[in-house]
């Protein structure tokens, strides 16, 4: 009955513009990017690093935690593979199923999260898009016997804000998940550029940087996703959205990745 | 992945490819939206067929994908959606709404994890158990979430007539 009503209320649909062709296409594309592995990514490096907005800082002395970009790549590296490993792919998800009350969980991350991001930006000022407060956290949990079968399970937290930094601001979502569930890779967002991550540990992932939108309404929006799989059984994803006339990002995708290597943003503390 | 695999993909996803367009309205209110979470859902399942085309229901499995898919996009704060369970007061533009612009006001009234428990209960015709297995919510939580749910889209369909944002 409800089925019919709402089928009637939403009348005839558009004309769709979902093209299987054009999907399996893509996805096959991905997989040969992915065949080349974080390789073909470094090439990208070159054409992050030309997104005038994205200021990304070198590692020195300071700073030598986190690497962002990869050396240039050759046709022959290409030819004979990634000079990088492969990141792991994990068939479930990796650590123990963390015992902490959400609650306390989200206070704690809050707590870390507000401190590795003032870390990096001292000054920084954090507040929820609705002014309520710093930030809002979603939780996240479809493990366990409550899972579909076949669907892989995901546990973590996200927390959204919008920060400002001298005057510029962003929006911002950080999210810490349990290793495992999901792979990502330069190839998974077409159109953007990609450069690779790597860490001293073990870590690795990679920061894309993507205009979207037209006229005012332009954003650069900044993925960053690392994965931690081999240090504390988490991964960190930080996306940050921009509007383009706000003057550039408040914060580098260098700054990004050290709030998402630091090791109190954990689901393990 | 081979040529039989993908035939069998398109063989699996081409029928389905309306109802899963108007589930997908019905969660974010959007036709655009709609088809890119369709195909963001497609992407997925075809790097996942391997797997996938095990599964004991396909259609609950890719429901599930596109519910979640949805849910995912939300989560970025560029899109993130503020949907009110308060009934607007405002008065109603002249004319006479069609039953589609109707539609998306009433559900962009209900929050949207009740509006997913909704989509998936009544649209998809899926159990309790079902839904709160896609949802990773308890039944007990999709059995509130539905009653409060239809609740706010009752007090909707009381309340005037209001002009959509």
């Amino acid at each position: 009955m409800y089925r019919d009503l709402l089928d009637s209320a939403m009348g005839t649909a558009p004309p769709s513009t979902v093209d299987v062709d054009e999907v399996i296409g893509r996805q096959r594309r991905l997989t040969v990017l992915r065949g080349w592995g974080v390789a073909g990514a470094a090439v990208a490096t070159v054409a992050v690093l030309t997104v005038g907005a994205l200021t990304v800082g070198h590692p020195g002395p300071g700073n030598p935690r986190l690497t962002v970009g990869g050396p240039p790549v050759s046709a022959s590296d290409r030819a004979t593979g990634s000079p990088t490993p492969a990141p792991t792919v994990y068939p479930s998800l990796l650590g123990p199923e963390p015992t902490e009350p959400p609650p306390d969980a989200e206070a704690r991350l809050h707590l870390a999260i507000r401190h590795a991001i003032l870390a990096v930006a001292p000054g920084a000022t954090m507040r929820e898009r609705d002014g309520g407060s710093e930030f809002h956290f979603t939780h996240t949990d479809t493990t366990g016997p409550a899972a579909p079968s076949g669907y892989l399970p995901e546990f973590g937290y996200t927390a959204t804000t919008t920060v400002t930094v001298t005057g510029r601001t962003a929006d911002l979502a950080v999210t810490v998940s349990r290793a495992g569930a999901f792979h990502e890779s330069c190839g998974g967002l077409p159109g953007a550029v990609c450069a690779p991550l790597t860490g001293p540990r073990g870590e690795s992932g990679f920061a894309t940087g993507q205009s979207v939108g037209e006229g005012s309404q332009l954003r650069l929006q900044v993925h960053l996703w690392l994965d931690r799989g081999a240090v504390d059984a988490c991964t960190v994803t930080i996306e940050m959205s921009v509007d383009e006339s706000d003057g550039g990002p408040p914060l580098t995708v260098q700054q990004l990745a050290e709030v998402a290597e630091d090791p109190a943003v954990t689901l393990y503390p | 992945m081979h040529r039989a695999d993908e035939d069998e993909y398109r063989q699996f996803v081409l029928p389905r490819l309306e109802p899963l367009r108007r589930m997908a309205f019905l969660l974010c209110r959007d036709w655009h939206t709609a088809d890119d979470l369709v195909s963001i859902t497609l992407g997925k399942l075809y790097r996942r067929w391997h797997r996938a085309r095990e599964a004991r229901n396909l259609d609950a499995y890719v429901r599930a994908m596109l519910t979640h898919a949805w849910l995912d996009e939300r989560r970025r704060p560029w899109r993130r959606e503020d949907a009110s369970g308060a009934v607007p007061d405002a008065t109603a533009p002249a004319g006479e709404p069609s039953d589609a612009a109707m539609l998306r006001r009433l559900l962009g009234a209900v929050p949207p994890r009740q509006r997913a428990v909704i989509v998936l209960r009544f649209y998809c015709d899926l159990s309790v158990a079902q839904t709160a297995s896609i949802l990773g919510i308890s039944e007990g939580a999709v059995k509130s979430q539905s009653a409060r749910g239809l609740e706010v889209l009752r007090q909707s369909m009381t309340s005037p007539l209001v002009e959509e944002k």
